[in-house]
C-alpha cells in the first residue's frame, strides 16, 4: 500500500466515522443502519491491510499497540462456533 | 489466576434476551473499557459486571488511563451473512504510562449495573511509559455472534 492508498483510504474512514456520528444523532434507525455496514466495510478493508503490511508495530518507545487476533483462539472473540 | 480466552459474558446476554430485557444498547457511545493485569480469572458464565468480582480489583491504570477506563467510541452493531458484528474506533490514548495491561472489559457504564459485555485477552502483558496505548482492532470485528452455524 503505497502512502497516498493509505492517506486516501484513511480519509475515506474519517468521513464514514462522521456520517456515523451524523446519523446516530438524528437517530434515524434506517439510515444508521445503513452508515454502520459503510463504517465497519471501511475499517475492515484498513486493518486487513495494515496486517497484511505488517504496520501495526508502535510508532515510538514507550508505545504499545495490540491487535488482538480472533484466529490465535487466545486473544478476539469468536461467538457460534 | 489468569486470562486465558476472550469472551462474552453469558449473565448479560440471558438478561438482555429474557424477561429481564437488561438494555443493553451496543450503538451506544458510553460503554467503557477498563484494563486488568493477569491476576483476574474470568467466568464467563458467572461474572457480572464491572467493580463486581472479580473486576473489582486488580484493575490497570495510570496516567491518563484512569480506574473506570476509557469510553469506546464509533460503536457499530451490524449483520450480515448471519452473522451480529460489533465494532468500534481502534482504541488510541496518548502520553499514558501503564504497566502491565493483560485484558480489556468492556462494560455498559451508562446502566447502573455497569455490566460486563465482552472481556478481550491481549495474550500477553502490555505497559507503555509516557506512550500511547493503542488497540486495533481485528479487522473481522470486536467480537462477531455467528447465528447461522
Amino acid at each position: 500500500m503505497t502512502p497516498v492508498e493509505q492517506a486516501e483510504l484513511l480519509l475515506e474512514l474519517a468521513r464514514a466515522e462522521e456520517q456515523l456520528a451524523q446519523a446516530k444523532e438524528a437517530g434515524d434507525p434506517e439510515a444508521l443502519r445503513e452508515v454502520k455496514h459503510s463504517v465497519r466495510e471501511v475499517r475492515g478493508r484498513i486493518r486487513q491491510q495494515l496486517t497484511d503490511a505488517g504496520l501495526r508495530a508502535p510508532l515510538y518507545e514507550g508505545d504499545v499497540v495490540i491487535a488482538p487476533d480472533p484466529a490465535s483462539g487466545s486473544a478476539g472473540i469468536q461467538g457460534g462456533d | 489466576m489468569a486470562v486465558t480466552v476472550s469472551g462474552l459474558y453469558v449473565a448479560t446476554f440471558v438478561d438482555v434476551l429474557d424477561t429481564t430485557q437488561l438494555a443493553i444498547d451496543l450503538d451506544l457511545e458510553t460503554h467503557k473499557g477498563a484494563l486488568f493485569s493477569n491476576s483476574i480469572t474470568p467466568n464467563f458464565t458467572t461474572d457480572t459486571a464491572y467493580g463486581v468480582a472479580p473486576y473489582n480489583a486488580n484493575e490497570v491504570t495510570g496516567t491518563n488511563w484512569a480506574s473506570g477506563g476509557v469510553a469506546l467510541t464509533g460503536t457499530t452493531f451490524t449483520g450480515a451473512t448471519g452473522t451480529g458484528t460489533f465494532d468500534a474506533t481502534d482504541v488510541s490514548v496518548a502520553t499514558t504510562t501503564i504497566t502491565n495491561a493483560r485484558a480489556y472489559l468492556l462494560y455498559a457504564d451508562a446502566l447502573a449495573g455497569n455490566n460486563a459485555i465482552c472481556l478481550v485477552n491481549f495474550g500477553a502483558d502490555y505497559s507503555t511509559v509516557a506512550g500511547t496505548f493503542a488497540i486495533t482492532w481485528d479487522a473481522l470485528g470486536i467480537f462477531y455472534i455467528d447465528l447461522t452455524p
